[in-house]
């Protein structure tokens, strides 16, 4: 039997609702936004009704709301968008590479000047460390909700509140909080970044860009958008300024019903059963001296675990795993950044449950680890 | 007489008739001829264009015959 304890990187199991949704887009729908028959118009009004369920979530409004790739796509549009005329730009010590490459990749041709901020336990000293390094050309903070590796949650309200006051705009990764806990733009956020087919169980592929308005984005892609199809000018008008080709109608259906999902069971229920799980699986390893779990008593964590095994390399750890049927990630989860910040240099195994997840399950893998290992 | 508003994409124009049918207004959106992008149809009530400013939905009017 195949557990997947890997769905950090992609939620699976699907639910049985976005399924059903998937196969309803592929047999209803087409193109939106792109002609006046009956398909293209139906599936026009569904899209928009994804914009609304989407907007609703993240308190935003629908013409805010971005569909894209993932979440990677959408920290690029943010972070080169935003940066385009240049600037300082900080990012934090626990950054994916989603945004850390963008960045890293300005900052090295001259066009703007970058500044890491070091992450602590203590969420205080971490807003310090932001604050410290705000000068008076400060364009923009990145920052991830929570850590990919080892799923700390970085205080966003805190960080928002700074940036509110010195006009910086906010761009949030909310890969791994999206579903998990409240993500919200008037937490003091200007722009969430976010994957469709994570804990908003979507498919691959689909991703969100929610702004509130306020920076103006400057598009990275130029293209078809179904409107003013005369002008060689690319349209201004969000969305459809961000939004050259067409969109992944499917993927967008699938993140509508993800939410619907998501929201039936709330978030603070989907939290509470990931947590349990998670502090059982820490719970029955704490006691083995040959395992390093990457957890502080001063922060909060979303449900990610993160741990070693004394002598055995991650990956090494995983496929033993992989091969009792235990599906998780090992190595550095593309986040090189937060490696260097924890110091380990071989990375790490990853546990990600789901809200399909059991903890019986889990107190097996544990069980499995201390056996093996 | 009726309006007809330009809207500039699609997103705008679905905006504009979700409000308008919630405050009990008669709209129709046909995919305009000549140029990609939708208009909206509407009676000639003054109270249309106002109620899309108060709601910061952008378009341009137009005033024509239409049977």
């Amino acid at each position: 039997m195949i557990v997947n304890f890997d769905n950090a990187a992609t939620t699976f199991p699907k639910p049985v609702m976005v399924k059903k949704a998937v196969v309803s887009a592929m047999e209803q729908l087409t193109s939106p936004g792109r002609g006046g028959h009956p398909l293209g118009m139906k599936t026009s009004e569904m899209v928009y009704s994804a914009r609304e369920t989407a907007a609703d979530f993240f308190g935003s409004q629908p013409e805010n709301v971005v569909f894209t790739l993932n979440c990677t796509h959408a920290l690029n549009m943010a972070i080169q968008g935003i940066m385009k005329n240049g600037g300082h730009l900080i990012i934090s010590g626990m950054e994916h590479n989603s945004a850390a490459r963008p960045a890293a990749k300005l900052a090295k041709s001259s066009k703007i000047k970058l500044s890491i901020a070091e992450v602590y336990a203590e969420a205080e000293k971490t807003v310090e460390s932001f604050r410290r390094l705000i000068r008076s050309d400060t364009k923009a903070i990145v920052c991830t909700m929570a850590s990919n590796v080892t799923g700390q949650i970085m205080p966003v309200g805190e960080i928002g509140r700074l940036c509110q006051s010195r006009n910086i705009a906010f761009i949030v990764d909310a890969a791994q909080t999206s579903g998990i806990i409240d993500v919200n733009l008037s937490q003091g956020i200007n722009i969430i970044c976010t994957a469709g087919h994570k804990s908003l169980y979507g498919i691959t592929g689909s991703g969100l860009l929610i702004s509130d308005g306020k920076f103006p984005i400057e598009p990275i892609m130029q293209g078809g958008t179904g409107s003013g199809s005369r002008s060689l000018e690319q349209p201004t008008l969000l969305p459809e300024a961000l939004e050259s080709g067409t969109v992944g109608t499917v993927g967008i259906m699938s993140i509508k019903a993800g939410i619907e999902f998501v929201r039936k069971i709330g978030v603070n229920k989907i939290f509470a059963h990931e947590d349990k799980i998670c502090r059982r699986f820490v719970s029955e390893l704490k006691n083995n001296p040959k395992v390093t779990i990457y957890r502080s008593g001063f922060a909060e964590y979303v449900p990610i675990v993160s741990f070693n095994i004394e002598g055995i390399h991650s990956e090494k750890a995983a496929s033993a795993l992989a091969a009792e049927g235990f599906c998780l990630r090992a190595g550095y989860h593309c986040a090189a950044l937060a490696h260097s910040s924890l110091g380990t240099e071989n990375g790490t195994v990853r546990f990600s449950p789901s809200v399909f997840s059991r903890e019986e399950d889990a107190v097996r893998l544990a069980h499995l680890i201390t056996s093996v290992f | 007489m009726k309006y007809i508003f330009k809207m500039p994409s699609y997103t705008y124009a679905q905006k504009a008739v979700r409000l308008l049918v919630s405050f009990g207004y008669k709209c129709e959106l046909k995919r305009r001829e000549g140029d990609c992008g939708y208009d909206l149809f509407t009676d000639k009530n003054p109270d249309i264009p106002k109620l899309l400013n108060k709601y910061n939905i952008p378009y341009t009017l137009q005033e024509e015959e239409y049977n």
